[in-house]
């Protein structure tokens, strides 16, 4: 794939940019070190800010330099041997085009579903941007908007809402840690992140190398800190800590190649896992009072691993997976440690490693899309090719070009026809003779995109929007007035996340009905109290509504999000006749089998 | 209580899946997994080997099938050898128990980049719930009960196994007193009223798999005498055993009769690595007598040719004694024994060489295994796929089949 | 005398005798006369070594017992010893003979596993008893069975008071009975229970020794404090028991949680036990130590996996048995063998 760059740069050879990196560091300048696969060592890029050279065309994925991202003095002064380069990409159109354009190439002559109507749209970006519906007014005046811009509006207000770091926090907790428990500074540092849009790739090396001095960052050790604690008589689960991080990181789940070359999959060796672990073995937990922590201890040998078919001895020394090892560095003697994480740290979460790149990109495709390009999202090798290849390709590149700006990837995402489609064919007219009408929907694969997938909500999602549903949100997020949270909403929590989360370990990557929840949506006490009535509930403000018709929009409103239709406004008109004498009774239970109904549980 | 004409209502087509085929509606065929985690010493059980190197301090004791012996602590257990099927041959892969657990549970198929489902879970995916709607997989353990979806791998929480623990309901299992039961009736008919709205044009499997799990929480619900242990009587309670795995036991053959279709039960702490022989006598004991007593209910109610019984571990140990008295973990060379639906009565299959350290004839692994209990249990060979989302997986190991001297 | 003193004179150290055994055996113990060290085994056999300075010859086993032979005694006054088995058969062999044969035996002494025998100082009588809950006493001489009773709990250790007048048995449970043996009532118990734990739900180890010192005011039983089941981790433990009163002198607690299970406890006249434990490969003590101290005087890793220890008549040389057999998950081969365990027995000098 041809891109044309901005160059600006001078030849430097690899020892070379290696002694810029100490003399950055040195100079505790911000030297993140991004190495990206790119050209002959001559080229090198500018952005606007910078002078340009030259420009030229070249491939992506031929040769590597290192890119430094650093203020403009530092970079001047060092000009002569430091290159910068963002990747412009030459097709100037808009990325979403671009997207729906290789998406379409994958139809084979079926026919897509069309563009979600307003209501299924408004609810599916709030779900995946907020983390919850929206109220009925809000649907309301979104309905009733006529700019057509209303879209494009939304998403920007959404991406601007406070709403967006929480929800992110929420969503990526759940992705890094697979419920295996939440620390107070690690919903900070994630929430802190999301909220000034951290770039994904500096989050990751604060994540792979933990500062415990930095309060901003401290927070961030809860990811290893957790996974290596102390559990009984277990073993210190170092092996696990290692495939995570293959995992959620470069989305490669080494597990099987811990003992062994992996056996099926011919991508995945046994130094690639042990290259990994190596660094690992020397990290134990060390939480403070309130604070997670771990410490490291110096990397003095190389790890000496045989795999149990073969009994030849192997070492390797720390090893980016599927990267060349990394040589440990020679210790001074009186000198501090090397940290072995912050090599770590500075080589993996780079644009040079591809899976890194790709990792994210397929995350956040999935995020948006409810399948991953790659799919299972862990398990990118040669005999799991990404459905569509280009299209990962292209995401991997734009989301480097644009310093992994998970906020802007987010929104290029949303903007797109993928992403707006709707979750059904249009229901089929007795005459109806289009094409789309006759598709066999039973038949559609998620990873055609034809359809928008259904999404799992995560048990916050179900609990925000119940609790928006059922107007008890306000209320319950009110603090109590010593400032703690409100009890009963975090009882609610604790029994959500209960009933709708995974077990711990357990990706949540997709929906998930299980006889717990049905149970917890049948019986549960709290859950049931929801909808009785309290004044400014859905409940109240429904009763107090001066025509059923009126009670009917309003309640369709708060639950599904959309106004009902003639038929559902009839049927609900006749059952509050029918139960009119228990009306409140009847209101709730009829609100009761819309928010357990897979309308309402499902992000679709 | 719902009346006949609601559960008439219910629909038994939501209750099935759309993969299972008519003629599989009518099948009751029933399983009981018993698993001894840690690993079971096949040599102080199924496969003696008196008075050689590694054969230990036991006896070979002889039982009610002539010929066949067993080791001195299963001596309830050898009187009911004649409703038995021992295979003393088989060989796998993995000697850990964190691989081995899930290898052995999930029949180790070959590798298809997804989390392949326990055997509970395929059993409820292939057959789904019996005539009697009950939940499909139950899982009888110690400590804490819940929903287990885990073990139902790639084929969704589901099929997951509902656990009681240590034979406590689940929670919620009540009908919340705020609503009447002609409420419940309303309010869960107009809740599959809106999703049968909400599947037009669009891929059912959702909607279905939410269908199912509503279901089987309501049939639940009916069946909250599923876990009175009050009932009990002290004949049972003695013949059994008052023991963790007694209760467990006696508590299995309750929830076989009232029509679940797979229930496993869990003993832990079998890893006897040091002091195996004192150990062994310990847990063997607790085993060997309440599943004496099992087999001979079963057979006595007539239910063991519809339930298929089957005791395993992850793997046997060691042949060999270390220094700390113990056996280490063994997939060499093991046993598995099973019995009722559609397996032989009485054999013994597979042999191990005289010192019990290898398997002398033809090594099974766990996807032959797999592919005779499905084979009993009345699987049609051209059910024994999944649809994963469009991805065709064997249920089984694709080289594997059943073995044939362990089938009627 | 004190800890240094002690050690000063009786620090056991090791000779360059090793004996070799290929297969793993029970206990290894030099006879009353000091000419021969007897061993019993895993294999079935009891093995013989005649013993000469600092020479031993092997010779030829006694053969006849089956599976296990854990059970060993030498009867006073003759050179006869008793050995048990695992499947209910006590044999009485004539050890000095060249090829022994068994002067009596009994294959159906007991239903199954033989735990424990112990001879009366007189000689006269043989107890025994295991996990058929019995007690049996029998003359020495001919094996006629002359009185059981039932033993509430599996028997794991017997011995008898050197004034004879008591039979002294130690249970899985850790309790330790006083047999009146003209009665067969229990006088009393001593209460060793440190040396048992229901894990979970394994019933793990109990008394798995007990001995008296020689003038039987001291009782010393072994076994492992807070055992539990699977790996089978615990400490290492000897309890030594002020006979007289009943009271409980010193807790000899040893080592780590993985340090296995104290085989062995024997007293030396100068008024030490000394003790071995074995676990796995490389782990357990062989340790000495003087209740009236809090510390032991001699501790040693040096030889681990110790079986058994035996005093020569000399007063100053030791039979160490030690258990070789790695522990290890799955197929290991030597040159295309699996390969079982075997013992060493260690000659130890003062």
């Amino acid at each position: 794939m041809n891109h044309r760059f901005e160059v600006m740069a001078s030849p430097m050879t690899t020892t070379a940019s290696q002694r810029v990196i100490r003399r950055l560091k040195a100079l505790k300048a911000y030297a993140t070190l991004i190495p990206i696969r790119l050209l002959p060592v001559e080229f090198l890029v500018s952005n606007a800010r910078l002078i340009k050279l030259f420009s030229t065309t070249f491939d992506v994925g031929e040769v590597s330099v290192k890119r430094y991202r650093l203020s403009q003095k530092v970079v001047c002064g060092l000009m002569a041997t430091v290159m910068i380069m963002p990747v412009l990409h030459a097709d100037e159109r808009l990325l979403p085009v671009r997207m729906d354009e290789l998406v379409a190439a994958g139809f084979a002559g079926q026919q897509p579903a069309p563009l979600a109507d307003d209501a299924e749209f408004l609810r599916r970006i709030w779900l995946d941007l907020a983390g919850r519906i929206p109220t009925s007014d809000d649907t309301r005046h979104f309905l009733d908007d006529t700019d057509p811009d209303k879209r494009s509006r939304m998403i920007e207000q959404l991406l601007a809402a406070p709403t967006y770091a929480q929800r992110m926090q929420e969503l990526f907790h759940v992705v890094l840690m697979e419920r295996r428990g939440d620390h107070e500074k690690w919903k900070q540092y994630l929430h802190n992140a999301f909220e000034r849009n951290k770039p994904w790739d500096q989050m990751v090396r604060e994540v792979l190398n933990p500062d415990p001095q930095d309060e901003n960052r401290r927070g961030a050790a809860f990811f290893y800190a957790k996974r290596i604690e102390a559990n009984g008589q277990n073993p210190i689960d170092h092996p696990g800590l290692t495939r995570d991080v293959g995992r959620l990181f470069l989305g490669a789940d080494l597990q099987c190649a811990q003992c062994h070359d992996h056996l099926f999959i011919d991508d995945y060796k046994q130094r690639d896992f042990q290259g990994l672990y190596s660094v690992y073995l020397n990290l134990s937990a060390k939480n403070g009072p309130d604070i997670p922590a771990v410490t490291e201890k110096p990397m003095k040998k190389k790890l000496e691993f045989i795999s149990v078919f073969d009994p030849t001895q192997n070492e390797t020394g720390p090893r980016i997976p599927f990267g060349s090892e990394i040589p440990i560095p020679e210790q001074g003697k009186d000198a501090a440690p090397v940290s072995m994480l912050a090599l770590l740290a500075s080589e993996l979460p780079t644009a040079q490693t591809a899976l890194f790149r790709k990792n994210i990109a397929n995350r956040l495709w999935f995020l948006m899309m409810g399948r991953g390009l790659v799919h299972p999202l862990d398990l990118h090798h040669s005999d799991n090719p990404p459905s569509h290849p280009e299209l990962l390709d292209l995401l991997a590149s734009e989301i480097v070009a644009h310093q992994y700006d998970i906020k802007w990837m987010l929104r290029q995402l949303a903007l797109s026809q993928t992403y707006q489609r709707s979750s059904r064919y249009p229901i089929a007219s007795a005459n109806a003779d289009s094409a789309a009408a006759s598709m066999n929907v039973e038949q559609v694969r998620p990873q055609s995109y034809l359809l928008a997938n259904e999404k799992r909500m995560m048990a916050e999602q179900l609990l925000h929007s119940t609790l928006r549903a059922t107007g008890n949100f306000e209320r319950l997020q009110q603090a109590t007035v010593d400032g703690k949270p409100n009890a009963e909403l975090t009882e609610l929590t604790r029994r959500f996340v209960a009933a709708f989360a995974n077990e711990p370990r357990e990706p949540e990557d997709q929906i998930n009905p299980s006889v717990k929840g049905a149970l917890f949506s049948l019986n549960d006490d709290l859950v049931l109290q929801l909808l009785s009535r309290r004044s400014g509930n859905l409940i109240d403000r429904l009763l107090a509504m001066t025509s059923d018709e009126l009670l009917a929009d309003e309640l369709y409103l708060s639950v599904f999000t959309r106004r009902p239709n003639n038929e559902e406004r009839n049927e609900l008109v006749a059952w509050l006749t029918k139960h009119n004498d228990r009306r409140e009774k009847a209101i709730a239970n009829w609100a009761w089998s819309m928010l357990t109904s897979m309308e309402f549980v499902v992000n679709h | 209580m719902l009346g006949a004409a609601a559960a008439g209502g219910l629909g038994l087509g939501t209750f099935l899946q759309p993969c299972v085929a008519d003629e599989l509606a009518k099948n009751d065929k029933q399983v009981l997994l018993i698993w001894l985690d840690g690993g079971m010493s096949q040599l102080e059980s199924w496969d003696p080997k008196p008075n050689t190197e590694f054969g230990g301090p036991f006896r070979a004791i002889p039982t009610s099938v002539p010929g066949i012996h067993v080791c001195e602590l299963l001596k309830h257990t050898a009187k009911q050898m004649h409703h038995l099927a021992v295979l003393r041959s088989v060989c796998t892969q993995d000697n850990s128990h964190s691989a081995g657990v899930a290898r052995i549970n999930r029949g180790d198929p070959k590798n298809r980049g997804v989390e392949y489902p326990y055997l509970g879970s395929a059993v409820a995916k292939l057959l789904g719930p019996t005539s009697s709607g009950m939940p499909p997989y139950i899982w009888i353990k110690p400590n804490s009960g819940g929903f287990k979806a885990s073990d139902a791998g790639f084929l969704g929480a589901k099929y997951g196994a509902l656990a009681l623990g240590d034979g406590k309901p689940p929670e919620n299992l009540l009908l919340n007193k705020s609503i009447s039961s002609e409420e419940d009736e309303l309010r869960n008919e107009l809740r599959r009223k809106f999703n049968d709205r909400y599947a037009v044009g669009r891929r059912t499997e959702w909607t279905d798999a939410n269908s199912y799990v509503y279901e089987l929480a309501q049939k639940l619900m009916k069946r909250d005498d599923l876990f009175d242990e009050s009932s009990f009587t002290d004949k049972d309670r003695q013949r059994y055993g008052t023991h963790e795995l007694g209760r467990h036991l006696l508590l299995a053959r309750r929830t076989l009769e009232t029509g679940v279709r797979f229930v496993k039960v869990n003993s832990y702490h079998w890893d006897s690595h040091g002091d195996n022989f004192n150990a062994s006598e310990s847990l063997i004991s607790q085993f060997d007598q309440p599943f004496a007593a099992l087999i001979e209910d079963l057979h006595q109610r007539s239910m063991l040719d519809n339930v298929l019984v089957i005791v395993m571990s992850e793997f046997g140990r060691t042949p060999k004694i270390n220094s700390h008295v113990g056996r280490d973990h063994w997939p060499e060379a093991w046993s598995i024994a099973m019995a009722g639906a559609g397996i032989r009565k009485g054999v013994v299959v597979g042999k191990t060489n005289d010192q019990g350290t290898f398997v002398e004839d033809k090594p099974y692994d766990i996807g032959h295994l797999f592919h005779t209990w499905f084979k009993a249990m009345g699987v049609p060979p051209d059910k024994m796929e999944y649809d994963n989302q469009g991805q065709p997986l064997p249920v089984a190991h694709d080289d594997c089949g059943p073995i044939a001297e362990l089938l009627v | 005398m004190d800890n240094t003193t002690l050690l000063s004179e009786f620090e056991p150290k090791p000779t360059k005798q090793v004996i070799e055994y290929e297969r793993q055996l029970f206990q290894a113990r030099f006879s009353p006369c000091g000419k021969f060290l007897i061993a019993s085994g895993y294999d079935a056999t009891i093995q013989r070594w005649a013993v000469s300075g600092n020479e031993t010859k092997r010779l030829s086993p006694c053969l006849g017992h089956h599976a296990w032979v854990p059970c060993l005694a030498f009867i006073p006054t003759t050179e006869r010893i008793v050995s048990a088995d695992s499947w209910g058969q006590i044999a009485v062999w004539q050890y000095a003979d060249e090829t022994p044969a068994p002067v009596w035996k009994n294959d159906a002494a007991h239903d199954g596993w033989v735990r424990a025998v112990a001879v009366s100082p007189d000689g006269q009588r043989i107890a025994s008893g295991g996990n058929d809950r019995m007690l049996r006493i029998w003359s020495a001489a001919d094996g006629k069975l002359l009185k059981e009773w039932p033993h509430p709990e599996k028997i794991f250790s017997l011995c008898f008071h050197p004034s004879g007048s008591s039979l002294v048995s130690g249970d899985l449970k850790g309790v330790i009975r006083d047999w009146d043996i003209d009665t067969a009532t229990v006088r009393r118990e001593l209460d060793a229970r440190v040396l048992y734990q229901l894990d979970k739900i394994q019933e793990c180890g109990g008394v798995r020794h007990l001995s008296f010192n020689h003038d039987g005011k001291r009782l010393a039983c072994a076994g492992q404090k807070t055992p539990g089941g699977g790996f089978s981790t615990g400490f290492p433990c000897v309890l030594v028991f002020d006979w007289d009163d009943g009271q409980l002198l010193r807790e000899m607690q040893m080592g780590k949680n993985d340090d296995g299970f104290a085989y062995d406890a024997i007293f030396h006249p100068a008024g030490f036990v000394m003790a071995t434990s074995c676990a796995f490969p490389g782990k357990g003590f062989v340790w000495c130590w003087t209740p009236q101290s809090e510390k032991p005087f001699f501790e040693s890793t040096s030889i681990p996996n110790g079986r058994s220890l035996s005093l020569h008549p000399d007063g100053r040389r030791i039979a160490l048995l030690v258990s070789k057999s790695a522990n290890g998950n799955g197929r290991v081969l030597v040159q295309g063998v699996y390969q079982g365990g075997s013992a060493q027995i260690h000659i130890l000098e003062f």
